[in-house]
């Protein structure tokens, strides 16, 4: 459906069969079209004139939805309502769009404002109030995301260290390429990785670059499709891998805080004490798993799906080699070299 | 070992792009970054494999070509052949990653602040 006064309707429609008093949809444009996926603006007026900007996330009718089990992308409205309800901040569902609708498979949010992407969330000297908060902030609200009940019934994967790790290692040999620092990576983790003492909602890809920031701090945790449920580990961890702290590797979560900050932060908020051990083994995982992540980018780029972006991502699983070492051997006497 | 795709891949892959029209700003950068892997593997990448290929001979006491003592390598790890603690096998992992970024982006931050004394 390419037609936009059409697809303008047919978000009408869903928005009365949900039960608002919706008159129009007004100012409709595309903000981002993914391989899959698209963002689309709007304002809802309702019958008394008054519009509510909003942001549609859909997909087309008929195409499948690749997530961690959820069965479409209306369904991951579940579980952006579920977050919000334990206090994540997240854009407010308003509407989704009913099976069959011709506007496809998804939903409509509230549109937020703020920073996303994540240099500029480093950079922008309006921020720097905010970055101060931000480590422990993010803490307190994974603890809440961690506390959630009630995901029983969306069908998200559930997947422990041990599945994790051997699932890591066969994405790793899919990728058909010779890597020492992945195989000493996997040795070790294979004897270090701990088992997870208890399994949790987890956001699954919550790092710098997936928060809107403003002024006041993180107004919205974004992209909830690698939902699952693991060790909540998963989670700290990620947010600390040293890709995602763009030009501030010093700074451990997501290049504006510590870890010591993030820990605090969590645990005021009810999350589980976490052991500094597993956290670091976690690291090493996360790491890695962004190094098969781009390794599996250069493996596609020479079989088939060539760009020039592609290229260039394929040439990043070597940072995560560098990152690897400096988590496995950081004192070892070759790093004096330099 | 350089990763995937080799420099006249990601030539090839610019070339085409210029072709088809560039947008400045960050597409543009992205190819210039492409391009400056090529660059950087053709200059100097030969004289580091070679480094690299040394180290393996003499870290597996073993002849052959680069790819195949990588892979050799790769494979005594995962079968704990090799001992993970050996110094010369994290003094020689440490070395061909830094060679690595060298070539792939020798402004990643934490590298540079690395090679800037962090």
């Amino acid at each position: 459906m390419g037609d936009t006064e059409e697809l303008a309707n047919a978000l009408r429609d869903a928005a009365r069969e949900a039960g608002l008093a919706a008159a129009a949809v007004d100012g409709l444009r595309l903000l981002s079209g993914g391989a899959s996926k698209e963002m689309w603006a709007f304002d809802l007026v309702g019958e008394d004139g008054a519009a509510t900007p909003l942001v549609l996330r859909r997909q087309h009718a008929g195409r499948r939805f690749s997530s961690q089990g959820l069965p479409s992308v209306a369904a991951e409205a579940a579980l952006v309502r579920l977050a919000d309800s334990v206090g994540v901040p997240v854009p407010s569902v308003a509407f989704e769009l009913p099976p069959g609708s011709p506007a496809g498979d998804g939903y409509a949010m509230a549109r937020i404002v703020g920073e996303t992407v994540g240099g500029r969330v480093l950079k922008l000297p309006e921020l720097a109030e905010a970055r101060a908060g931000m480590a422990r902030h993010c803490g307190e609200i994974l603890a809440r995301l961690h506390g959630a009940s009630g995901y029983e019934d969306l069908g998200l994967r559930r997947i422990g260290a041990r599945e994790e790790l051997a699932a890591l290692e066969e994405r790793h040999r899919a990728t058909g390429h010779d890597r020492p620092v992945f195989e000493l990576a996997l040795r070790w983790l294979k004897d270090n990785l701990p088992e997870e003492r208890t399994r949790v909602l987890l956001h699954g890809d919550f790092r710098n670059g997936n928060v809107m920031v403003g002024p006041d701090g993180i107004r919205a945790v974004l992209d909830w499709e690698l939902a699952h449920v693991g060790p909540p580990v998963y989670d700290l961890a990620w947010l600390c891998v040293t890709s995602w702290r763009f030009q501030r590797p010093e700074l451990p979560v997501g290049g504006f805080g510590t870890r010591e900050d993030l820990l605090a932060g969590y645990e005021s908020a009810g999350g589980a004490p976490v052991d500094r051990a597993e956290l670091h083994a976690w690291e090493v995982f996360q790491t890695m798993n962004w190094g098969v992540m781009c390794a599996g980018v250069a493996e596609a780029f020479v079989e088939s799906s060539r760009s020039i972006e592609a290229g260039v991502i394929a040439r990043r699983a070597s940072e995560t080699e560098f990152d690897l070492m400096r988590l496995l051997a950081p004192d070892h006497e070759a790093w004096n070299v330099r | 070992m350089f990763d995937r795709p080799a420099p006249s891949l990601l030539i090839a892959e610019a070339r085409r792009a210029l072709d088809a029209g560039v947008a400045a700003g960050f597409p543009q950068k992205v190819v210039a970054n492409a391009l400056g892997i090529a660059q950087r593997q053709l200059e100097t990448g030969p004289a580091l494999a070679e480094a690299e290929h040394a180290r393996l001979r003499e870290l597996l006491d073993q002849d052959g070509d680069l790819t195949t003592l990588n892979a050799a390598l790769a494979s005594a790890i995962r079968k704990g052949s090799i001992a993970v603690e050996a110094p010369q096998l994290v003094e020689h992992l440490i070395l061909t990653t830094v060679a690595k970024l060298e070539i792939d982006q020798p402004a990643y931050p934490a590298f540079k602040a690395w090679r800037e004394g962090a």
